[in-house]
């Protein structure tokens, strides 16, 4: 059938004409009725055809007019009406092809690509044929056809979010290149590249590639060529030789002949002559004509002819008498013949890089130096997840190695069982892309290192950030106090039971320190609801250490994947902002449910007193203050809870108890009660894992009454020193006047007398 | 973008009712022709008023940003009364009805007094002088000169009604380009310059307007022809180029007047093809942009030899046929209200226009769609 309807003319279309009676396959036959009933507008059945395909089975035709709504000024030349011929298949096992007949039908997105260029057949779906075949009818497909041309015919088709189109549609054939191909290997001369399939046996239609000579697979030669950049593809034809891919880059602003004659004439030895070539094209592609490249779809040719075979075909050499060697061809005598050169299309895809992860994760690439203290469960997850997102250039630190049981729970499979987890992680991570240099590894403890080990003393000094996940108190406190480093730090760990994540940041400018966090979250699950819990042990489970963040040995494993899945996304979000922060996320199990808890944080006054650094919040300052005014004109006052570093002589004052009942408080007198002292002292004890404890006493003075302890405050002070050395603890008084409040730290001397050191 | 809609208003009788509405949220409505009968099964003209109400309901209107009657015929009025909220009628206020907005009217709505004017066109007519006489939301066009005799005999001054009054040659300032995306051209009513001194108003004339739209900085203009005969549209053209603003005879939409009546075209029928006369003839065929959109508000076209063809109302074979060759020639369409998608069950004329121009869409109401759009037929035990 060859048809012409003013001016337009169609392409034919095979087979029979057949009544459309007489049609056999049931979509074709639905579809044929469907337009007859003329329950339907805007179609108009044409004709119905018959006919076998090679392997002898039935294809039935539908061929009709549809009415396109379409704008009077279309993007794409789509007509009022346009003839299609639908191509039903007896096993009904792929879309049925969709053809627009008219000769003219343009080049527009979104086309199959056949041997032939025309007829154009229509890519109508974005989802499989198995799932559009469950709620396929034939007004919804003849719908979806005229929905295609109309948006087409206004250019909106490809929708301004959706991805760029291929130029090409591949035959099913991958080849995974480098990912730095179009940065490094551009324009410069033909590279060695190992190829061989992924996997050993049939059915693989995957390349893996390798630039190591030694990586095994076939020796090949690769050429990177760039064309111009354009719009939308303009290719619908799949090149079968060198002839056809020459004057598919032609229309795209690229001579094939020159630059592979170029790139060719650099290989000057007979190895790589005999290697078999593969040509890399990148076709940038751009949304419209003002804006920049978004990205460079590529396509890799590869050939069975040797790389002197396609120089004498492309007419740059000549073969030299006897067979063993080439000339350069001198014009008029090359033996140039591109069509003996056949191509086979492969789809390439890119290794991953730190930005295609980044990418995949919808992130931006971070590439911050960053230090992983602890490789355990918890660290190796989160250190892998981060890094999978283009996060971090890592240094990993930790002194264990991988035991069979910790795989459980690990990030790193079997493989690398026996081996320092500090390692096999860095092996681990710089498999995963290319990145400049490779990650860092120290087999060996925190705190020795940091303090002994020179290099990775420079290591740490030139760290954007640390993170500790060791679940390790002194290594955060070392971390804390002992290193010297601008990097920013902070604090993951998991509860015993692994249902609560902690995560504790030190703003940027270190106003409040990694350890006077730590007291606030101690503060925080001791006297706020809801956290009673959160640091006891579970019972009957196996524990390896004493150390409250000790990860005992049933965690699910899914707990902690769940927790380092949370940390991973939380990092990145806790160094976007410049505050400190202590975050607790709480998973209950049944249903499974995650509630996040922000703990607020006061800022902190450290005092030297002798020999002593007291760290005190804001929070328990005006605490004292508001309940000296609450009792006024009574003197009052309570007990001090906190902790003591006493490596490091530091005193963390978090809390008060408030003033037990059975007190005397007086105008000028305070005698501190003991009712239900015991009790809440050990419960805050208990519920911290004895992090916190006892520190001292503090009483009011009234209004107009200096904040110097008097005769009776120093008998207390006396009292309290005595009581305190027997257990090898400082004493701690605290004086709330009416406009600051007083800080005394004493220690008894072997003297046996006593003095006091205040911060005057 | 912005929206034209042509309603399918009745199997048997002709009728006009043109809905705008803009992309700043705008709805103007050019004339208001309720005629199809909803109780009879052969009807396949929609319920108006029904159709209307839930437009501007679903939009959280209370009624039109501006309403134009093109002249008070029967079939350009008619259920006006029951729908339209009038300010000079008490027993026409009721919370249901919705507001004209602003009123626009040719000046013989103010000026003619005729008998034969049905209960909506009265009303109308009364609501235009309330608000003329009252300085109200109105907006007639006219000569201004024309409306003297009127206006005195209520004791008013032109002078004090000018910035009511738009002749024929201006745009409507209601509407600008650069606020709403569209202005107002008036071709009509005209006065007809006999002679150097002697200015004469054609008496009937219906308002003639032509709209340019603007999407995107691109322009589409669409002419509103209502009910305007051969005589008067050659006049429009001849004023027109006579003033040089031909631009202002161009056109993507072509509302046609007179629901696609012969005598639009020229004063012979033919036998299957009316031959317009020259002016008309250049209005259509070189004003007439490529892909542009001819529509004709009316029954069904029909076929060569029925009883219909033989019927001296439009709308007429012989017209059709040359507004299809027009649009055939300009890879346009040519669409009939009560035929578009299909004549067993026409829906309203949706025209979008954006920066590509004026878009004919061509929805296909099958299936749930068509079921859900409508009232399902009566279901229950009860025999009969």
């Amino acid at each position: 059938m060859s048809e012409t309807t003013n001016d337009i003319s169609y392409c034919d279309v095979e087979g029979l004409i057949a009544p459309s009676t007489s049609l056999t396959l049931s979509r074709s036959r639905s579809l044929v009725e469907a337009i007859e009933s003329q329950r339907l507008s805007f179609v108009r059945l044409i004709e119905c055809r018959r006919r076998s395909d090679e392997d002898g089975k039935v294809e039935e035709v539908v061929v009709f007019d549809a009415e396109i709504e379409r704008p009077q000024r279309c993007v794409y030349a789509i007509r009022k009406v346009e003839r299609l011929a639908i191509v039903f298949a007896e096993d009904d096992g792929w879309y049925p092809e969709v053809l627009a007949l008219r000769k003219n039908f343009p080049e527009v997105p979104h086309l199959n690509l056949r041997a032939s260029e025309l007829p154009r057949s229509l890519c109508l779906y974005d989802v499989s044929w198995s799932e559009v075949a469950l709620r396929w009818t034939p007004a919804r497909f003849v719908e979806r056809i005229r929905h295609w041309l109309a948006e087409t015919a206004t250019g909106v088709l490809h929708q301004q979010d959706q991805p760029l189109e291929p130029v090409l549609l591949g035959n099913g054939l991958n080849i995974i290149l480098p990912p730095d191909l179009f940065r490094d290997w551009m324009d410069s001369e033909p590279k060695s590249l190992q190829i061989g399939p992924a996997f050993p046996g049939k059915g693989c239609r995957t390349f893996a590639t390798n630039t190591d000579r030694d990586a095994g697979g076939t020796s090949m030669l690769a050429v990177c060529i760039k064309t111009d950049p354009r719009q939308r593809t303009a290719i619908n034809r799949q090149p079968r030789n060198l002839f056809e891919l020459d004057e598919l880059l032609a229309s795209a602003g690229c001579n094939l002949r020159e630059k592979l004659s170029k790139a060719l004439d650099t290989v000057a030895d007979k190895d790589r002559w005999n290697r078999r070539l593969l040509i890399v094209v990148g076709f940038p592609l751009i949304r419209n004509a003002k804006e920049t490249v978004e990205i460079t779809d590529a396509w890799a040719f590869l050939t069975p002819k040797s790389v002197a075979e396609v120089g004498i075909a492309i007419g740059l050499w000549i073969k030299m008498p006897g067979g063993n060697s080439l000339g350069l061809a001198i014009s008029g005598l090359s033996e140039a013949d591109e069509v003996a050169v056949p191509i086979e299309v492969i789809s390439p895809q890119f290794g991953l890089s730190r930005e295609s992860s980044a990418v995949a994760s919808g992130v931006e690439p971070d590439p911050r130096k960053t230090i992983a203290i602890g490789a355990g469960a918890l660290g190796s997850q989160v250190t892998q997840l981060l890094a999978k997102s283009g996060f971090g250039d890592w240094t990993i630190i930790d002194s264990d190695y991988l035991a069979p049981h910790n795989v459980a729970r690990h990030g790193l499979s079997p493989t690398w069982i026996g081996w320092p987890k500090a390692r096999a992680m860095a092996i681990e991570l710089s498999s995963l892309y290319d990145t400049d240099p490779n990650p860092q590894f120290y087999e060996g403890e925190f705190v020795q290192e940091s303090t002994h080990n020179a290099d990775f003393q420079g290591c740490v000094d030139s760290a954007d950030l640390i993170l500790d996940m060791s679940a390790s108190v002194p290594v955060a406190r070392h971390l804390a106090n002992d290193v010297q480093t601008s990097a920013r730090r902070g604090s993951i760990f998991l509860n015993p039971s692994g249902n609560d994540l902690v995560m504790l940041f030190e703003d940027d400018d270190r106003q409040i320190t990694l350890d006077c966090i730590e007291m606030q979250y101690y503060r925080a699950i001791a006297f706020e609801e809801g956290y009673e819990d959160h640091l006891k042990r579970p019972v009957g489970r196996v524990r390896y250490a004493r150390s409250c963040r000790d990860v005992s040995s049933s965690i699910p494993t899914n707990l902690v994947a769940l927790h380092a899945a949370i940390a991973a996304s939380e990092v990145r979000s806790r160094i976007e902002s410049p505050s400190a922060s202590a975050c607790l996320w709480r998973t209950a199990l049944s249903p499974m449910n995650v509630t996040a808890f922000s703990m607020e944080l006061s800022p902190v006054e450290c005092q030297r007193i002798g020999d002593w650094t007291l760290i005190v919040s804001h929070h328990i300052v005006e605490r004292l203050q508001r309940q000296r005014s609450c009792k006024l004109s009574n003197e009052t006052g309570g007990v001090l809870v906190g902790s003591y570093d006493l490596h490091r002589k530091i005193l963390y004052v978090v809390e008060t108890i408030p003033s037990p009942p059975d007190s005397s408080e007086w105008p000028t007198l305070y005698i501190r009660g003991s009712k239900g002292l015991a009790t809440e002292v050990e419960r805050v004890g208990r519920v911290t894992d004895g992090q916190l404890e006892y520190v001292g006493e503090w009483h009011s003075h009234p209004d107009g009454c200096p904040c110097r302890p008097s005769q009776n405050d120093l008998k207390v002070f006396a009292w309290l020193t005595e009581n305190m050395s027997d257990v090898g603890l400082p004493s701690l008084m605290a004086i709330a006047g009416q406009r600051h409040t007083e800080w005394y730290v004493g220690e008894m001397l072997k003297s046996g007398g006593w003095e006091t050191a205040n911060r005057e | 973008m912005h929206k034209l809609t042509f309603y399918p208003l009745g199997s048997k009788k002709n009728a006009d009712t043109t809905q705008i509405d803009l992309n700043n949220g705008k709805k103007l409505l050019f004339d208001f022709a309720a005629v199809a009968n909803v109780r009879d099964a052969d009807e396949k003209g929609i319920d108006l008023p029904k159709t209307l109400s839930e437009d501007l309901d679903d939009n959280g209107k209370q009624g039109y940003d501006i309403t134009a009657f093109t002249h008070l015929d029967d079939d350009h009025t008619r259920g006006a009364d029951a729908f339209f909220y009038f300010e000079h009628s008490k027993s026409h206020q009721t919370k249901d009805r919705y507001h004209f907005g602003t009123l626009w009217v040719p000046a013989n709505v103010i000026t003619e007094s005729r008998n034969d004017l049905t209960p909506s066109s009265k009303l109308i007519q009364a609501e235009a002088r309330y608000r003329l006489e009252n300085d109200g939301d109105v907006r007639v066009f006219s000569r201004p000169k024309k409306l003297k005799d009127w206006l005195e005999s209520k004791g008013l001054t032109v002078e004090s009604r000018k910035h009511r009054i738009t002749d024929a040659g201006q745009l409507a300032p209601e509407l600008t380009l650069g606020q709403d995306g569209v202005e107002f051209f008036v071709h009509a009513p005209f006065a007809w310059r006999q002679d150097e001194n002697t200015l004469f108003d054609r008496n009937g004339d219906s308002l003639v307007l032509q709209a340019t739209f603007s999407f995107n900085s691109e322009l589409t203009r669409f002419f509103i022809g209502s009910d305007v005969a051969h005589g008067a549209l050659s006049e429009i053209v001849q004023i027109s180029k006579g003033r040089k603003n031909e631009v202002r005879l161009l056109w993507d939409v072509m509302g046609l007047p007179h629901h696609c009546s012969y005598l639009t075209l020229g004063p012979d029928r033919g036998i299957d093809k009316t031959e317009p006369v020259e002016d008309v003839k250049w209005l259509f065929e070189t004003q007439g942009q490529d892909g542009c959109i001819i529509v004709s508000s009316s029954k069904s076209i029909p076929a060569k030899g029925t009883n219909a063809d033989k019927e001296s109302q439009p709308p007429h074979r012989q017209a059709a046929n040359y507004y299809r060759e027009v649009a055939d020639d300009k890879d346009g369409e040519f669409v009939v209200t009560m035929e578009h998608p299909k004549p067993s069950s026409p829906k309203p004329i949706v025209i979008e226009i954006s920066g590509l121009g004026a878009k004919l869409k061509k929805t296909q109401v099958v299936g749930s769609a068509a079921v859900t759009a409508s009232a399902a037929p009566r279901a229950g035990s009860r025999a009969g």
